[in-house]
């Protein structure tokens, strides 16, 4: 390092350079909050759309239960009595000769082959005002 | 030379950095302006762009506030973000074209400075290539060591120093002092 250098060095450190001014202070200020603001609103669509998958979830799962158990149950009545009803039409063309009981005997051996379900079995022998035999009541 | 920072208190900002606290970058701001300033300035040669430059770093640091907030040293972090951001501005100037009626800026013209102003300086300064004028402005204008400044700029210690020796041939050369 020369002497030369070292008057460069002092020169070079001394040398003119802009101070940060008031007006300057609030653009930068300004241009912080304005960052913050955007991470908000970056941050605001995320939440948004959570509340928006906890709604479907929700809905869903509501969807899930009634399907379950609310809408089959009420629903498996008429489905058992159109179940015996083709049942029964099937038998009869089937079997012709078959008096009415015995139709209701050969649905109710089909039932115990778990062939038919016993909604079925019920509907029928209500219909036809078949005595199930475990039935004490009529 | 603008006085070094090495203010302890930026340990207590910390946490209010790291939270995203608003008041906490005003208060870096208050700290740590003038030497980003010199350093942009140094770097890029025009105030309005070395403004820009503090301004674009300051916003980068709001997204990198966890780093800024957990850097070993806070004011480098900064330095290093707004050498980026001057850097990043030097490019973009290359790529612009120069407008007919661009007249370069004097940095006697401009209010709020401290120091005398030295064009000739100014216009030897500006012609270094940038690898060398910024070994110089850390130096001289930080107060950094070699090995700070190689740190920062991520090369060795005897880079850093044949950088600035070649810089300081050059000042030498182009202002005619004789050595």
């Amino acid at each position: 390092m020369t002497h030369d250098d070292s008057i460069l060095e002092r020169r070079l450190a001394a040398r003119w350079s802009p101070a940060p001014s008031d007006a300057h202070r609030l653009r930068v200020l300004g241009a912080v909050t304005a960052a913050f603001a955007r991470e908000d609103l970056a941050r605001r669509p995320v939440a948004a759309r959570l509340a928006w998958a906890a709604c479907w979830f929700i809905v869903l799962v509501n969807a899930v239960l009634a399907a379950s158990s609310v809408w089959p149950r009420r629903d498996r009545v008429g489905h058992a009595v159109a179940r015996a009803e083709h049942a029964r039409e099937t038998f009869t063309r089937a079997f012709p000769e078959l008096a009415p009981e015995e139709l209701e005997r050969a649905l109710l051996v089909l039932h115990a082959a778990r062939r038919v379900a016993p909604a079925t079995c019920a509907a029928v022998c209500a219909q036809s005002n078949y005595q199930h035999p475990g039935r004490v009541d009529r | 030379m603008v006085a070094p920072s090495h203010d302890p208190s930026d340990l207590a900002l910390r946490p209010a950095l790291e939270r995203g606290d608003s008041a906490a970058f005003a208060a870096l701001y208050d700290r740590h302006a003038a030497r980003l300033l010199r350093v942009a300035w140094g770097l890029l040669g025009d105030r309005a762009e070395a403004e820009d430059a503090v301004q674009d770093a300051f916003v980068s640091a709001v997204g990198a506030r966890r780093s800024l907030a957990r850097a070993e040293s806070v004011e480098r972090y900064l330095v290093a973000i707004v050498r980026h951001a001057a850097l990043a501005r030097r490019r973009a100037r290359a790529r612009r074209p120069i407008p007919v009626a661009h007249v370069p800026e004097l940095p006697g013209c401009a209010p709020g400075g401290t120091g005398v102003p030295d064009e000739a300086l100014e216009r030897a300064l500006d012609a270094l290539p940038v690898a060398q004028r910024e070994v110089v402005v850390l130096k001289l204008d930080l107060g950094m060591t070699f090995a700070e400044a190689a740190a920062l700029l991520g090369i060795g210690l005897d880079t850093a120093a044949s950088r600035y020796r070649y810089a300081l041939a050059k000042l030498r050369s182009a202002l005619g002092v004789t050595p």
